[in-house]
Formats: C-alpha cells, structure tokens, sequence
C-alpha cells in the first residue's frame, strides 16, 4: 500500500483534510524513528487503490523549537520512516501563505516528491485563486490543488487528482537554498558517512545531531554546528525568503487584504488586558459548569447499566467464582473506567473548540508571564486546563512547551490538579465531613468546600512549580512566542474526532492498568492464606445466629469478617501503624493501598469492605460509613478529623499508576515518575498528619 | 518598545527563539506593529503583515528594532 504524509505549518488546515479523508478510519500509533504518535488513516483512491495517510506533525520549518514539532524533523531524516513515503501533500492556508511557503522550500531541497493543497479558500472574497495557482505551479514545478469547501464532489476530485499524483510523482530538480562554500567543503569530506548524496539531507542530520544521534559513529558534534548552529540556520532561512520574495510580491497582488481583519476587531476585547482576563475566567467557570451539569445524566446510565450487567451476569452465572470474578473483578473494574468517560468527554469537547477557534492561542498569550512567575509557561495552561479531567492528557499536552525545564515542571505538578477521578471520593468524604447548611445565605456549605478544594489543588500546583522552579536551575531560558492565528468557526467534525480519540485514549491507557489493578484487588480481597477465610465466615455465621441478625446484615457481616481474614485484610493490618497517626485504621489502610493504582478504586474498595455488594451507590455507602465505629477507640472512624485528613491526603498524593506510566513514557526515563510518586505521597502523608493531629 | 507604535525590524539575535521568529516571518526590514501588551507586563501582541503573533518583552528587546512613523509604515 502507498502512503501520503500530509506536511505543513500549524493551523494550516492540515488535519481538517486528514479528518475529511479519514473520517474515523483513522487510528494513533507509533512510527518507525519517531517517539510520538502519528495519526494515520485509509483513504479508498478511485478505483478501490487503498492508500494509507499519514497526519505528519506541524512545523514552521525543519528548525523547530518544541519537542512536538521536532517529530516532524525525526520522521523525515529517519531513512525507513522518510523511504515509506510515496508521497508528501503539502498543505497551506491560502490566507498566511506568504508565511508557509518556507518548509515546502525544505522539503523540495531535500529531494522529496512533493504536491501542494491550498486550503481555507472560501476566507477569500473575489480572490483569483486559479491565478494564484498557475503562479504557484509555475515557481515550484508542483502541481497544485484548490481545495474549496469540503463537499461529496471536491472529495472525490481530491482523491482522482491524489491517485494521478501517487502514479506519477514529480522530482523536483530546483534548489531554493544554495549551501555556502563552508557548509560544502564540511559536507563533502562526510561522504564515507552517509548512504545519501544529497547535500542538505546531510547538511539537516549535522544541525540535529544531537538530538537524533545521526551520524551515529560520530560523537562530538563539528564546531561548525556547535557554535554557529543559530547563526546558519538564520542565514539559510533568510536566504530561502529572499528566493521566494518576487513569488510573493505577485501573490500578495492578487490576496489584496483587508487592513483590519475580523480577528483584529474580535482581539480588541478577548486580548483586552481587562476584559480579557474577565472573558477567560467567565470561560473557565462555564466549563466546570458545564462538566458537572452535561454529564450527571450519562454517568448515571452508565452506572445502572454495569448494575444491571452485573446482576444479569450473576442470574446467569449464579454464586460461582466465575461470577465473582467477572462481576466484582473486571466490570467493576471496567465501570471504574467508563463512569468517567462523560466528564472527560465533554472537557476535551469544550478544550476542542478552544483551540480549533484560535482561542487557546490567546490564552497563551495572556497567561505567559504570569505562569512564569511559577516556574510555568503559558502554555502549561493548557495542561493545568486539561488536567481538570485528567492527568494523562495534561501530560501529554506539555509536548508543545519548547523549554525542557518549563515542560518537565508543568509534566511534574500536573496531577496536583482534581482530576475527575478525584470526584467521587471528594463527594463521599465531604458528605462525611461536612454539614449540609447554607452559608452567607445563598452557598451550601458542601459546595463551598467542593469549590474550595479545586482551587487548592491548582494553588499546590502553582506553588510546587514555584519551589521546583527554585530548584532547577535553567540553563536557557525560553520566551513567548506564539502565533496568534485567526479565529475560525471550529468545523464540529474535527472537534468531535479529537474528542474521541482522546477520549479512546484515556480509556486504553488508564483503562488497561485499573483494570489489571481491580483484578489483583479481588484476588486479595476473595482469598486468604491456608483456612482463614473458611474459618472467618464459620466465625461470622455463629456470631450472627448468636445475635439474631437479619439476613442482610449476617450476609454483610460474613462479608466484613472474610475480608479481615483475606490477603488484602493482612496487608490492611500490617500498615495499620503507618496510617493510624493519619486517623485510620486497617479498613481504610485497604482502600489508600488500593487507591495508589488509582483514586477511583477508593469508593468501590470502601463499598467493597463494608460488604456494600453491586447495590452500593455513593449515598448507601456515606450512610454505611458514618455508622462505623472503631473497635479500639469505640468512636465514629469517619469523624470530622478522620474525612478532612483523608481529603488532604487525596488532595495532594499521586495516585495514578496511569500517569506515572505516562510520565516515564514522556520524560523517557523511571527517575521522574518515581521521584513525583514519592515526593507527592510524602506531602500528602505530613499534611494529612498535621491535619488530623490539628482536628483531633 | 511601546505598545500602539511601530517598529522596523533590524539585527535579529542568534537563539533558538529567534530562530523560530524567522521563521515565522518576522525578519530584518520587516516592520511590525506591537499592538498591545498582556497582563501584568506580560508579552506584546505584534503584528507583521498579515501575521499575529505573541512575543514576550524580552526575546523583543533581543532584537535590533527602530521606531518608524505611521507614514514611513504606509510607504514600505
């Protein structure tokens, strides 16, 4: 099967045509040479020829300066990714294209068979695109294609000229950057170094040496490229604009453009120092509005549908160990998952439209040297933003931070922010913890509190950037620079494509290991050593028909004494001395083990311990808990002390197996995630300490 | 720098940020225009062209850049 790479600036368009052709046959994976993943797809070409496109990342050039559009430099110069190649669809927004015509010179140089698609044509009034065409075509040698609104008939136009290319590619033979006698005199004398004769390829490899490693018998980089690195790189972009100025002197005729675009006006107030930070804070409560409030419904339908799977599974199965291990082992695990996907949906759905609209863009802007202040940039932002639902993405976010320092503090306070998952376990311990009454008039107290602790999580956040700040010391430090791209309407395709990939995600990464987790939670939960458990539950029968129990609490209370008596009950009581000063006991040592996988796990392994069984909702299981008293001290356990201490402990500790996970796959090494996993749980212990210590 | 006013652009310095603004099209000749300034003395929006970018106060006072007036701004 051929492959075309679609190659351009971001916010060219680039991966609305992918969408457009791919619709949802696309899939995210990684590619040969490269560490990120690339969205790739099946196009059917006319006369059924099945060609596979590749979603190559954005760049301004093949000199970037971020991680995320560095991708598209480790792609192309990786010989058996870049070899792949049929074709590359080189795509540029006919509104900026003065600006997006140098990596296409690139490209060409680099001797790869290129074809261009204009986009964004219908941004133009009484425009002559065709003239615009015929002088591209002529300067470049390429064909070119107009790419009008998308439409059934323009598709398979799209996709008839594709085919016509893929058969016939073009070579061009033009150079639009003529290397200096110092770069050809170096070059020349690495010909026994590389397999290819052209120049500039070389001429890339030397420039990201480092980065890449290719040259690979070469260790110490040449002086040329460690001093003047900068310096020929400025050099040779220059000299590519002044090979492409008189093409655009005769383009910029045709464009004609307004003097004050719509863009310009709509900035006036959403860049206002003022009224554009009101406009962004309005914009952010709206969003956590609208998260809590869209999402009540399908979680609730989610939850009966694992209920009523549940019981059907065991109708069908019956008391088995079968049934045991589907019901409380994988779906509950499952469920522990999918309950989410609502929430994390409709953030990723909200964050779409942001940046598709160019309004993320400006957000950068604005926020930039405020976020620095914390050892952050502006596009942490983002992230923190993102993290709101959950750390994964928020993590993966950081790519586009050009500074290795800015990006490695946002990746590291990140999962500080509540992520969705931390909301059941807030609702149940604040229902424990705090009144229901009405404060100053108008505010519930439980809300207050819930409202409270989001702010607190992105205030820890702030303030370990801050320290860490204070404790790597930069090297280089980098500044803003961020094109402030016009607003478009985002087309509601894309926004939806990205939300659910995204979304799929989410649910493999963080769904694989919970579930893993949830299953190793069961067998310790479900077996004992030797003859304890059989033992157990003979103890607690007689202690039930002893006490006249009514069928429902003996099945509770065998349930409880099984427990005790299971692998997971001794692990509970072997930390018991370790979290006692915390004001908990063997029971809640279970469930804060179990939640270091994830924070989900906390409310099923409490409803689990306490013998809630598949009918235990969140209000049953608060009721359940409130009612528990510690058999040492003969007190409630879940005392006001006891929830706060837990809220602290959850507010602040990283219990995410998915992230750390994450984390080391974007960091490339174990130092960080573990570095995180215990720095955040050691706060977490003390300040959770001090707070019971405080209360009690 | 102050934001309203227009600038031409003269010698650019050699980092990777600056690296970046070439290629973005902010290059020496180029007048741009820093439209306005974010919060808190936070980056200027420029404009170069038809470009819009955000810059931050001090990858722009790495930069060569010389006040020209409105007029000098219509005739280039």
């Amino acid at each position: 099967m051929k492959t075309i790479g679609l190659a351009g600036n971001p916010n060219s368009g680039k991966t609305t045509l992918f969408n457009a052709l791919t619709g949802l046959r696309q899939k995210t994976g990684n590619y040969p040479g490269i560490t990120t993943e690339v969205h790739s797809g099946t196009i059917d070409l006319l006369s059924d020829t099945k060609t596979h496109l590749l979603d190559l990342p954005g760049a301004y050039s093949l000199y970037p300066n971020t991680s995320d559009e560095f991708e598209l430099v480790k792609l192309i110069l990786a010989d058996e990714a870049a070899s792949d190649l049929n074709l590359i669809l080189y795509v540029a927004d006919v509104t900026e294209l003065d600006k997006q015509l140098l990596l296409l010179t690139q490209l060409l140089d680099l001797g790869l068979p290129c074809v261009m698609i204009l986009t964004m044509l219908d941004k133009l009034d009484d425009v002559d695109a065709e003239a615009i065409k015929s002088k591209l075509e002529a300067f470049f040698n390429i064909p070119v294609f107009l790419q009008n609104k998308p439409g059934k008939a323009n598709q398979s136009a799209l996709k008839s000229w594709l085919k016509s290319q893929l058969d016939s590619p073009i070579e061009s033979v033009k150079h639009y950057y003529e290397l200096t006698k110092k770069e050809i005199t170096f070059l020349s004398d690495t010909n026994y170094l590389f397999p290819t004769h052209n120049l500039y390829r070389r001429l890339l490899y030397f420039h990201h040496q480092e980065k890449t490693g290719i040259p690979k018998v070469i260790d110490e980089l040449p002086t040329l490229f460690k001093s003047e690195r900068t310096k020929l790189q400025i050099a040779e972009t220059l000299k590519r604009y002044e090979s492409l100025q008189v093409l655009e002197h005769e383009v910029q005729r045709i464009l004609r453009k307004p003097v004050l675009s719509r863009s310009d006006k709509l900035d006036r107030v959403v860049t206002h120092p003022i009224f554009g930070a009101l406009i962004f804070f309005a914009i952010l409560l709206f969003i956590f509005q609208a998260i809590y409030a869209w999402s009540e419904l399908p979680m609730n339908w989610i939850d009966q549908i694992i209920a009523v799977s549940g019981n059907g599974l065991r109708n069908i199965l019956g008391e088995t160990m079968v049934a045991d291990f589907l019901v409380d082992g994988l779906l509950a695990g499952l469920g522990g998952i999918i309950v989410f996907v609502p929430q994390i949906a409709i953030l990723f759905f909200l964050l779409g439209l942001m940046e598709e609209s160019g309004y993320m863009a400006r957000v950068v802007y604005m926020f930039d040297h405020v976020m620095r202040r914390f050892g952050l940039s502006g596009r942490s932002l983002v992230s923190l933003m993102s993290a709101g639902a959950c750390a994964i993405p928020a993590v993966m976010s950081a790519r586009s931070i050009e500074n290795e320092k800015e990006r490695l503090i946002t990746i590291l306070v990140s999962p500080f922010v509540s992520c969705s998952a931390r909301i059941p376990v807030y609702t149940i311990l604040i229902g424990l913890a705090v009144p229901a009454i009405t404060v100053f008039g108008v505010f519930n107290l439980k809300g207050l509190v819930f409202t409270s602790l989001y702010f607190a999580s992105v205030l820890a956040a702030l303030i370990f950037g801050f320290l860490l700040k204070l404790i790597f010391k930069r090297k280089n430090s980098s500044e803003l620079l961020i094109e402030l791209p016009h607003y478009k309407m985002p087309q509601l395709k894309d926004v939806l494509i990205q939300m659910w990939n995204k979304t799929k995600s989410f649910v493999l990464e963080a769904g694989k290991i919970i579930l893993i987790i949830s299953m190793i939670l069961w067998f310790l939960g479900s077996f004992g050593p030797g003859e304890a458990m059989l033992e157990a539950e003979n103890e607690a029968r007689i202690e039930a028909e002893t006490g006249q129990f009514s069928p429902d609490e003996r099945d509770s209370h065998i349930g409880s004494k099984k427990l005790e008596a299971s692998y997971a009950g001794i692990v509970g009581k072997w930390m018991e001395p370790v979290i006692e000063p915390l004001g908990y006991d063997w029971k809640i040592g279970i469930a804060l083990l179990a939640s270091f996988a994830a924070r989900e796990v906390f409310v099923g392994t409490m409803a689990t311990i306490y013998s809630m069984g598949d009918n235990g909702n969140e209000d049953a299981l608060q009721t359940r808990l409130s009612n528990e008293i510690n058999q040492k001290t003969g007190k409630p356990v879940f005392n006001f002390a006891t929830s706060m201490s837990l809220l602290v402990f959850f507010l602040l500790a990283m219990q995410c197996m998915s992230t750390l996970a994450i984390v080391k796959r974007e960091t490339g090494t174990w130092k960080w995630p573990i570095l995180q996993f215990i720095g955040m749980s050691a706060l977490a212990y003390i300040a959770a300490f001090l707070v019971y210590q405080y209360l009690s | 720098m102050i934001a309203g006013r227009y600038y031409r652009v003269g010698r650019i310095s050699d980092n990777a940020t600056s690296v970046k603004l070439v290629c973005m099209g902010i290059i020496p000749g180029k007048v741009i225009r820093l439209i306005r300034r974010a919060p808190f003395g936070g980056a200027f929006y420029v404009s170069c062209d038809d470009k819009r970018v955000g810059v931050s106060a001090l990858e722009l006072s790495r930069m060569e850049l010389v006040e020209v007036d409105v007029k000098e701004k219509i005739l280039s």
